[in-house]
């Protein structure tokens, strides 16, 4: 919890210090689906529906921003009645897996035709993601978290509205540098709005 | 009127399009959330069969097994006597399942005092939490003679449910190996355990199916 304390204080002064000198604030949520790779796919090989992210965008220069983000993605799949083993014990039934990923990330955004109808972009992300792990099995459930940090890249569109943007856009979170396990990538595709809120 | 407070506050609280907008992206999330909430839809979705062995048994030897002719009901008391016993219905199942999987993978069944390689003790409970090692006064009337009870050699098993739940419990003792304190170890255990619910005619296919797929999982029963 002490780590996360910093990375909380950390995340708040860029994103304060991003918004004092911003030239102009904008507001987004997106819609998000999303897809596991890499070891976790192995835990829960679908794609989650029930993702969504509120996005705090602060224009520094025509073409670059800071982003503030935080998001939350759900995860669930039902595996059919199999047998697990662990030494010499061995359980039969039906699991229920859940992984619940909230992702804050604090990043920088580069478009590169900020004066054009379609203005496609590019991110650069990092903060930390908390991840809740959870096995139903039979009327037994267990259950764990971690608090990872994280990168990600972005590419989208931003499609011009007036003072709103439609946007769409993909990403890959990819948690790092403290080991492995537990360690989440996901696909991200998302498609939401941006509003100039000042 | 001038807002204090931090900027970005500032700007939601003066814009009552923003606010609209975020409450409803929070109520989106919130919707969001709730709809991965899945729930089982069948009773047998909740069937969990357990199996543990003692690793240094050697299954491979023993050929002969006794079972009695009841399913103890257990109520998590200690006691020496006679205890209560399953309904015929239910036991009658589980027993012939316990013997057809026994037969099938090679053993033969003989009489408790015909000096079997292994006993088989059935049992079941509806109770919330129940201690198996207590289990050892119930079977007095099948087995009698042994001052200590059953032990488990290199493991142990947490049963303990706050759930309204039946448990099926199968013991596995070898007789031949009484310690020092009279006790017995048990050499194979199976606990399943499911919700009570439906009827007779479920209760006794998830039965046969639970219990098959017991000895499924524990492949040391079978005879080369």
């Amino acid at each position: 919890m002490q780590k996360l304390k910093y990375m909380t204080v950390i995340l708040i002064v860029l994103m304060t210090a991003g918004i004092s000198k911003a030239q102009e604030l904008r507001f987004g949520f997106d819609y998000k689906i999303a897809s596991l790779s890499g070891a976790q796919k192995n835990f829960i090989d679908a794609t989650s529906y029930a993702g969504a992210s509120f996005s705090l965008n602060s224009q520094q220069t025509e073409n670059a921003a800071i982003t503030f983000e935080i998001g939350y993605n759900s995860f669930y799949q039902k595996k059919n009645s199999d047998t697990y083993s662990f030494g010499t014990v061995s359980l039969t039934g039906v699991q229920y897996r859940y992984l619940t990923s909230v992702p804050v990330m604090v990043g920088v955004n580069y478009g590169f035709l900020p004066d054009g109808m379609i203005n496609p972009y590019i991110g650069f992300g990092g903060g930390f993601v908390y991840n809740e792990y959870r096995v139903d099995m039979g009327l037994y459930s267990i259950s764990d978290e971690a608090w990872k940090f994280a990168i990600r890249p972005e590419a989208g569109l931003l499609l011009g509205l007036g003072n709103t943007d439609l946007k769409l856009a993909a990403s890959f979170l990819q948690n790092t540098f403290n080991g492995n396990e537990y360690n989440v990538s996901f696909f991200n595709y998302s498609i939401g709005f941006v509003k100039t809120i000042q | 009127m001038a807002c204090y407070e931090f900027k970005v506050i500032c700007i939601f609280k003066k814009n009552k399009s923003m606010k609209k907008l975020l409450l409803l992206g929070s109520l989106t999330v919130v919707l969001l959330g709730a709809c991965v909430q899945y729930d089982p839809v069948y009773t047998d979705d909740l069937d969990l069969v357990v199996t543990n062995y003692d690793k240094e048994f050697s299954f491979s030897t023993k050929t002969t097994f006794s079972i009695p002719d009841s399913v103890v009901l257990i109520d998590g008391s200690e006691f020496d006597g006679s205890p209560e016993f399953a309904k015929p219905a239910y036991a009658d199942t589980l027993l012939g399942r316990i013997r057809k999987n026994m037969v099938d993978r090679g053993w033969t069944e003989v009489a408790e005092n015909n000096n079997p390689d292994v006993i088989i003790l059935p049992s079941a409970f509806t109770t919330t939490v129940v201690d198996i090692y207590y289990s050892y006064g119930y079977w007095n009337w099948y087995y009698p003679g042994y001052g200590g009870g059953w032990y488990y050699p290199y493991w142990g098993f947490p049963v303990a449910s706050t759930y309204k739940t039946g448990t099926m419990l199968v013991q596995m003792i070898d007789p031949s190996q009484v310690n020092t304190s009279d006790n017995i170890p048990v050499v194979w255990v199976s606990i399943i355990n499911g919700l009570l619910e439906g009827k007779s005619s479920s209760y006794n296919r998830r039965i046969t199916t639970t219990i098959d797929q017991a000895f499924t999982q524990s492949p040391y029963f079978k005879k080369d």
